[in-house]
Formats: C-alpha cells, structure tokens, sequence
C-alpha cells in the first residue's frame, strides 16, 4: 500500500503538471464562427488603414539656384503640381491654384522664409510649399521643397523622363503633404481561425480561404503577431510575431505557421519541421525510466532467486535474511513504479507528439516563407 | 482522465511486483501479522512481515527435522507430558537410517534455542525416543515436540538421556535397597528376602514379595515396566497400580496378572470398592514370555488399556464406574509362585487413553553457504 500511496503521489505531480484541458490565455480570443478577415475595430487615430486627412495645400512656384533657368525651375514646379493635382483627385488633399501674387511672395520671402507661414494662413491652406531647384551633380536636377506646418524639407531629382519622374515626384508631393497617404498592402497566409493583430490591436482572423488581407496599411514599421486559440485536443501553440516593412504600393506576402507550444522553445524557422523537443524528452525520459526498472527487475529476480532457493531449503530465517528479502522488496518496488512510470511517461510523450503535429499549411506559393517564433 | 492514466500504472506496479517478488508461500513463508498466523513451527518475522522457521542453532549440526505432536485427546497436554516418538520399527516415524548415532533433540523456546533431555528406550529392531513436552499443547491442537539435529563432523553421540527430567517418575532401580528397607520411595514385602534382589540395574522380584513405588498418580497415567518374566510357574503374579500407598492390593487397581504357564489377563477395579474383575480370559501375553517385555498399563477415567511392547493385550473403554480423578495409583509389582519378575526400569507420564500422534517435517539441511 505504501507503494502505490507513493506511486500515485510520484504520478499526481507531472499529471497536474501537464494537465492537458484546455485553457484560454487571458490576451487571446477564441476563434470566432465568422470568417470576417477584418473586425473592423480601427479608429482614427490609428496608423492601419486610418483616413487621410484632407489638407489645403498652396504650392509656391520653385526658386531656380545656381546656374538653373528660371524656366527650368518654372517646369519643375509644374512637374511637382502636375503630382498634388493627381493626388487631389483621389480625395486627398486640396490644392488651391496658382496665383498671380506667387512670384511677389517667394521674392518678397526669399529674405525670411518665415513670411511663408503668414501666407499661408492668409491663403487658407493648411500646409504650404516652397523650395528650390538646382542642378544635381551627376546630372539632372534637384528639387528641395519645404513645407509650413510640416516636417523636414525634401528633395527629389527631376531626370526628364516623365514616367520616372511622375512616380518620384508622387512620393515626394505625398512625403511633403499627405504623408498618411502613403499605404501599402498586408497579406497573411495561414490556418483559419488564426487571430491577426497588428501593432497591437486585433485586426481580424485568418478567413476561410487562409487569408487576411489588409489594405491601405500606412507605410513603415509595423509588428505582425498571429495567435491560435488552445486546440480541441488541448494543443496551445505559440504565436507567431514579426516586424514588417511597409512600402507604399507594394504587397507584402507572409505565410504564417505556428508551432505547438514549447516545441519551438529551441527551434530556429529552418527547424520548423524538426522532432517537437517535450514529446521526445517524455518519451526519451520514460523510456530510460523503464530500462531502469528492468534492471531493477533483473536485480530483484536475483536476489528473489536467492531467497526463493534459500525458502526451498528452508533456510530462510530472520533475522539473518532480512536484509536479503527487504533488498528484494525494494528492488522490486523500484523497478515496479521505474516501469509503470516509465511507460506512461513515454506512453504520454507518444501521445503528446502525435497529438500535437501540426496541421498540414494550405499553400506554399507565398512570397515569403515564415515559421513560427517565440 | 488521472484515473484512467493511473489504473493501468497500479495495474502494472502490481503485476510487476508479483512479477518481481520471490514466490515463497509454497514454501510455508506466507504472510504474517502475528504468530498465530503461522503453521506450526513457524513464528512471524514481524520485520518482514513473514512466517520463518526459527533460525538455525548450531551450524555443527548440518541436518535438523522438527516432529509435531498433535493432542487428539479432548484434554490439553500439560508440560512435562513425555510423549513417545517410535523410530524403526513397523508404525516408526522415522526408519532408524534417518536418524543418526549423533542425533539430539532440542527446542526453540523464547527466542532460544536449548537441549531437551529425552529417554531412550532400546529395542532389537527400533527405539522409542520419550520427549517431555516443553510447552502445554491444547486439544486437538498441534505444536513442535522436540528438533531432531544431526550430521555432525565427528559423528558422536550427543544426545543428552534423563530419564528423571522425562518423565513424572522414572525408576532404573540402580539405587534399589539391598537390604530390602524401601525407605520413602518404595515399600517393599520380602519375608523371604533371598526372594528379593538387586544388582545390575534390575530387580529381581521373587516368590511371595511385593514391592510398591510410594509415588502415587492420578489418571490418566502411562506406566510401563520393563520386566522380563522368569520361570514358568507363577501364582497371581501383578505387575500394574494399586490404590493406596500401603501393602496389600489395595483397589482402585490395574494390570496383568499372570498365572501358570505364563497365562496372562487384565484384571481392573476402578474404585477403592469395586472387585477387581478379569477383563478376559488367561493367555498368553507373548510368544516369547520369558523375553524382556515393556508392560505398559494406561489409566484414563472410563479407559484402561493393558500393552505389551505396544501391542494392545486388552483394553476397555467403558468403565462403569470410571477411575476417579482423584485417584491415587500406585506402581506395584507383586509375585507369586516358583517364577520371578525382573524389573529393569519403570516410568510414568500423565498420557492420556488418547495418546497424541507425531508426524515429522521433512529434513533439512544446511547445505547452503551464506
């Protein structure tokens, strides 16, 4: 009785410890029935998908520097306008036209650039522009606008080929006065379900065609983090998180897989199809748990031998025999819960490792590849 | 879900113990908690929670077998009770091959082990080894008489023989009076007293002389005398117990009486006033009459039973009325007629008409190096 007291003491520790119900992890939500790629839960002050807010914009005619012509700059400032008028267009910003007062302005300016700030309040634009144009070593010219109400001053090189031109002058008209309008686009492959949180906030879950997609994500910096909720079988997975680099116009592709919980505690993205490191420690340690008790066993079958022959006789007497027959007991002891504990161990970690394979991924036609991480 | 995981862990736990564990209890080494629990001979090491003969006493003896009595009577076996133990011989418990020339009797009492003094009677073709019980033995139960321990290196005898400590009285008549006094232990009728002699560890009682041990006991009682009969014509020879310590023969009495031609019949009066009446009719006690014969008169309450050389002569079980149990019973040996009785030795226990059986355990020895 002592033994099995012991036994089941020895037992209760890592059942309670590996308790497989299933659990919610406070920060995660369950996945829902819906299929909605996005909840829809931004707001305006955030950096994913937000409005662009419309401003007023005043463009200056260009300063020519250096040996650049007037008409030069006059033509440079017209490539820059030709951007803000397409960029108007999508909504959003406002460009007032030019006036006959402009060049008075940016001569009367060109001693104080602070005088800029007062025009534009007169004229009602929230941001104005001004700059200059000069020659770009290496050929080409230089642009260098700054803003009022804005940030750091901004260059771009008009080379003369229009197409190229239209696509730098875009990005700088947008740098210099729509910045939030600079967005690209986010896509996720992975099981459905799976939660999506950018920069913190759920955006959505995985939908049933294994994507999430998020468009008009501003461009930069952003962190990816994928969860999935406990699995019918008890599984938890790690979640799979991830810093992205947004560019504007441009598509970013990630295939997400996550990994059971705790397997990936030592794994690299190139092991994600390696052996999971707990099944095969449970299986590795009840295994050598139960080679132990066999050698036990070996050991108590000696001895029981001795002590049976010496029973045969009988010459097995106490107290001179004590000593071999409690030896017996105990080797027998040992290598009884050595064995029964290593066969539920191992048995245990074979069950964990078949139960918690991951499931198969959908495609492989992603951009980009990416195994979980911790 | 635990349970189910722990079920078959216990199950396997378990099983692998029986697995592991020695089978003993064919062996007599079953579990135990307390003595009783254990088979007789067997005491529980408690440390270990099982039934073990005691452990060995002397390593000079390399065999030792323990004999069990059991008390078939309906009345316990008091201590000191000697109990015989027929070695060879047809009805032996052991053939006289089993038992060696170096063989002594001991016990286990107390945690000790100690010599037990036995009587050895002799025959031609056997011995009857008379034990004393150590311990008092309940009805019906049974218990270890004695340890027969042998198979020394040098093989001498080593048993240890008191007749005095065996049985209640026990008498070789080595110290019989010459001068025909028998002072407190024996009272003696000699008128003739060339009819009465003594020497060579017997006595020879002749014509017309009466010798009665003063030592009375009460049934039930086993006396034997080893006596040889000599001469043919004898006239009421006695040989049995009488009922007071005086001469004369003084019922409640019991014994052979033998006549002429060494015709022989059980004569019994079981109370001070009842005639002693024949239990059959005269023959003859033995084909060799005149050999040395053990006379052996059992008295137990509503049974007598005469033997000679223990082979029943005649015996009655229904006594009517029975031998008191205060009764007092007298050897004596009385003679009559041209013959003589020659009394070698004479011995007594309280046995029961219902004598306890014995039975060996199988030998052991002590043939393993540990």
């Amino acid at each position: 009785m002592r033994c099995f007291a012991i036994l089941a003491l020895v037992l209760a520790l890592p059942l309670r410890a590996a308790d497989p119900m299933p659990t919610l992890d406070g920060d995660d939500d369950v996945a829902g029935a819906d299929d909605a790629v996005d909840d829809g839960d931004d707001d305006g002050a955030d950096v994913v998908g937000a409005p662009v807010p419309v401003r007023t914009i005043s463009l200056m005619p260009l300063s020519p520097s250096g040996t650049v012509t007037t008409k030069q700059a006059s033509g440079v400032g017209a490539r820059l306008r030709e951007a803000l008028t397409a960029i108007a267009e999508e909504g959003t910003l406002r460009l007032l036209p030019e006036t006959k007062d402009d060049d008075k302005v940016v001569r009367r300016c060109v001693v104080d650039a602070a005088c800029y700030g007062d025009v534009g309040t007169q004229r009602g634009a929230d941001r104005l522009g001004f700059g200059t144009v000069e020659v770009q070593d290496g050929g080409g010219l230089k642009v260098t606008v700054h803003v009022t109400n804005g940030g750091e001053p901004r260059s771009a090189v008009f080379a003369g080929e229009r197409a190229d031109d239209l696509a730098r002058f875009d990005r700088l008209a947008r740098e210099l006065f729509a910045e939030e309008s600079l967005q690209g686009t986010l896509v996720l492959q992975g099981q459905v379900g799976d939660i999506v949180r950018i920069d913190g906030r759920r955006r959505g879950t995985i939908g049933k065609d294994g994507v999430y997609t998020r468009e008009a994500l501003r461009e930069g910096r952003h962190s990816i983090e994928v969860r999935r909720p406990a699995g019918r079988n008890g599984t938890l997975y790690d979640p799979f998180t991830r810093d992205v680099q947004i560019v504007h116009r441009e598509k970013m592709s990630i295939k997400v897989t996550l990994l059971p919980k705790d397997a990936t505690a030592t794994l690299s993205d190139d092991d994600k199809n390696a052996l999971p490191v707990g099944p095969l420690v449970a299986v590795g340690v009840g295994s050598a748990a139960v080679v132990a008790g066999i050698v036990f066993g070996v050991l108590s079958l000696t001895t029981g031998f001795e002590v049976e022959e010496r029973a045969s006789q009988q010459q097995l007497v106490f107290p001179r025999d004590t000593a071999l027959v409690q030896q017996g007991r105990t080797f027998a002891v040992v290598s009884s819960v050595l064995t029964g504990l290593g066969v539920v161990v191992a048995g245990g970690g074979a069950a964990w490792w078949a139960l918690s394979a991951p499931a198969p991924t959908e495609d492989d036609d992603s951009d980009e590849a990416v195994g979980g991480t911790r | 879900m635990k349970a189910a995981i722990l079920a078959p862990v216990v199950a396997l736990a378990t099983s692998s113990s029986c697995l592991f564990l020695p089978a003993i209890e064919d062996d007599g080494y079953v579990s135990c908690a307390r003595d009783e629990d254990c088979a007789v001979g067997r005491s529980c090491a408690v440390d270990v929670g099982l039934c073990a003969p005691p452990p060995w006493n002397d390593t000079a003896f390399q065999q030792r077998r323990a004999i069990i009595v059991t008390n078939t009577a309906d009345v316990a076996l008091p201590i000191g009770t000697a109990v015989p133990v027929q070695i060879g011989g047809p009805g032996g418990v052991m053939s006289l091959e089993e038992v060696g020339v170096d063989a002594r009797y001991t016990d286990f009492v107390d945690g000790a082990w100690r010599d037990v003094p036995v009587s050895v009677d002799r025959f031609d073709d056997r011995f009857t080894v008379w034990v004393p019980l150590t311990r008092s033995i309940a009805a019906g139960a049974d218990d270890v008489l004695v340890y027969l321990e042998q198979k020394t290196v040098d093989g001498t005898p080593t048993v240890v023989e008191n007749g005095e400590q065996t049985f209640a009285l026990f008498d070789e008549l080595d110290d019989f009076p010459a001068d025909g006094e028998g002072g407190e232990r024996y009272r003696i009728n000699a008128p003739d007293p060339e009819a009465l002699s003594a020497g060579d560890s017997l006595v020879s009682v002749g014509d017309n002389v009466t010798v009665l041990w003063r030592q009375g006991f009460a049934p039930p009682i086993s006396l034997t005398f080893k006596a040889r009969v000599v001469g043919l014509n004898c006239e009421e020879v006695f040989i049995g117990v009488t009922g007071a310590d005086r001469l004369g023969f003084n019922p409640p009495s019991a014994g052979f009486f033998i006549d002429d031609d060494l015709q022989a019949y059980a004569e019994v009066a079981p109370t001070a006033t009842s005639n002693p009446t024949p239990l059959s009719e005269p023959r003859a006690f033995s084909e060799s009459p005149t050999a040395l014969h053990r006379f052996t008169i059992d008295v137990d309450a509503a049974v007598v039973r005469l033997s000679v050389d223990g082979v029943v002569f005649d015996e009655r079980s229904d006594l009517r009325p029975a031998f008191e149990e205060d009764a007092e019973l007298f050897p004596t040996v009385q003679v009559g007629g041209a013959c003589a009785i020659e009394v070698e030795a004479m011995w007594i226990t309280p046995l029961p008409a219902k004598a306890p059986t014995v039975r060996v355990e199988p030998l052991v020895d002590l043939n393993l190096t540990y």
